[in-house]
């Protein structure tokens, strides 16, 4: 298997809408599973827990560093929690637009179901 | 004595020196865990070199596999990055067969999870951040900074969005560790659970007591939950690769930010 150069470009273009099109059959599937269901949980989980412990170890850290205690822990805590936050309804509204996307397919008169 | 065994999940988690060795007030002992890592690098690399020794145009079973890992990164990094990330397959590809070869290593009964440690975990995770930055800044130079600044944003907001993007990026190793510790973890505590409670309810029958009617409800019963674990193990075989597989793209996803900080 040759790397991808400029010369096989030709071959890597066919070899590329090739793989679109599979790829547009198989990929609407796995998104509506359960165990997609499972990873958007623990996403979500994980961005408010890591947010909140980000900003708790960055905060207890610049205490001791400059000294500033308890102001940069309260103040890095309440930045913390809202980037988990932030990031946690970027993923809402990612998987929104997602779930709009699927729903506009499903309306699509050739797919019955 | 069997009866009432003592239900302890936990167990399988501990660390063990087999080689005690300590260095300027390191603790650098081999450790279980030191030498299932060690395990998973040499069946990996024993793996491609058994696939790779006699490379053929038309590949025999081995190397066909050996192919198919090949083609399922270079698909991904391919989807993610583009053709530029190509020079990160190597990592990406490490990183996959690492994790994967360490949860697989796991299922087998009485071996050690090496990917259950959370220190092994942040430590993948680092390596993804710490090259995501170097790169990143080594690629593009103060723009990669751009990266916190989120694009068509008034200055006064910017104010308050740059903190919450410098933090959510430093979120990302956090939940890139804790994701697959996470997961393995609770697996294989989940397992140990189940089989556990199906041998303490047998058990009471090794006591030489007489049974009261819940224990015999528990003796008559104690299949049903080693049942529910057999089903468990297809799931978490299912975990393991999905976790490596999870972990792998969200790398790739983190690189992407390296090669196109503006987004």
């Amino acid at each position: 298997m040759a790397p991808p150069s400029p010369e096989n470009d030709d071959l890597g273009a066919r070899i590329k809408a090739a793989q679109d099109q599979h790829k547009a059959k198989t990929d609407p599937k796995p998104r509506s599973s359960a165990a997609s269901g499972y990873g958007l949980g623990m996403k979500i989980v994980l961005d408010l827990v890591g947010g909140a412990l980000v900003g708790l170890i960055f905060g207890l850290a610049l205490d001791r560093v400059a000294g500033t205690e308890p102001w940069g822990l309260i103040i890095l805590l309440c930045l913390g929690m809202a980037a988990g936050f932030r990031l946690m309804l970027r993923t809402a509204e990612q998987q929104a637009k997602r779930n709009a996307q699927s729903a506009d397919a499903a309306d699509d008169p050739s797919h019955k179901g | 004595m069997l009866y009432r065994m003592e239900l302890d999940p936990m167990h399988q988690f501990v660390i063990s020196d087999w080689i005690p060795f300590e260095f300027a007030g390191f603790d650098l002992s081999f450790t279980n865990a030191s030498f299932y890592m060690l395990l998973a690098v040499v069946l990996i690399v024993g793996f491609f070199l058994i696939a790779l020794s006699k490379a053929s145009i038309v590949p025999n079973k081995v190397q066909s596999v050996g192919e198919l890992g090949y083609e399922f990164i270079a698909n991904m990094i391919r989807d993610t990055i583009g053709e530029e990330g190509f020079k990160f397959f190597p990592l990406v590809f490490s990183l996959f067969m690492f994790v994967f070869t360490a949860n697989m290593l796991g299922m087998i009964p009485l071996f050690y999870t090496t990917t259950s440690q959370v220190i092994v975990t942040a430590s993948l995770a680092l390596l993804v951040f710490f090259t995501v930055i170097i790169y990143g800044i080594m690629k593009n130079g103060l723009k990669f900074f751009k990266l916190f600044a989120p694009s068509g944003v008034p200055w006064p907001l910017l104010i308050l969005l740059v903190p919450l993007e410098i933090i959510s990026f430093f979120v990302r190793p956090v939940t890139l560790s804790l994701r697959l510790f996470g997961n393995i973890l609770a697996g294989h505590i989940v397992l140990k659970l189940f089989v556990g409670f199906g041998v303490s309810m047998l058990s009471v029958v090794f006591a030489g007591e007489a049974l009261n009617t819940l224990e015999v409800v528990g003796v008559v019963g104690f299949w049903m939950p080693i049942v529910m674990a057999i089903a468990l193990t297809a799931l978490e075989f299912l975990v393991a690769f999905l976790q490596a597989y999870i972990f792998a793209i969200l790398t790739c996803i983190y690189l992407n930010d390296a090669f196109h900080p503006a987004h």
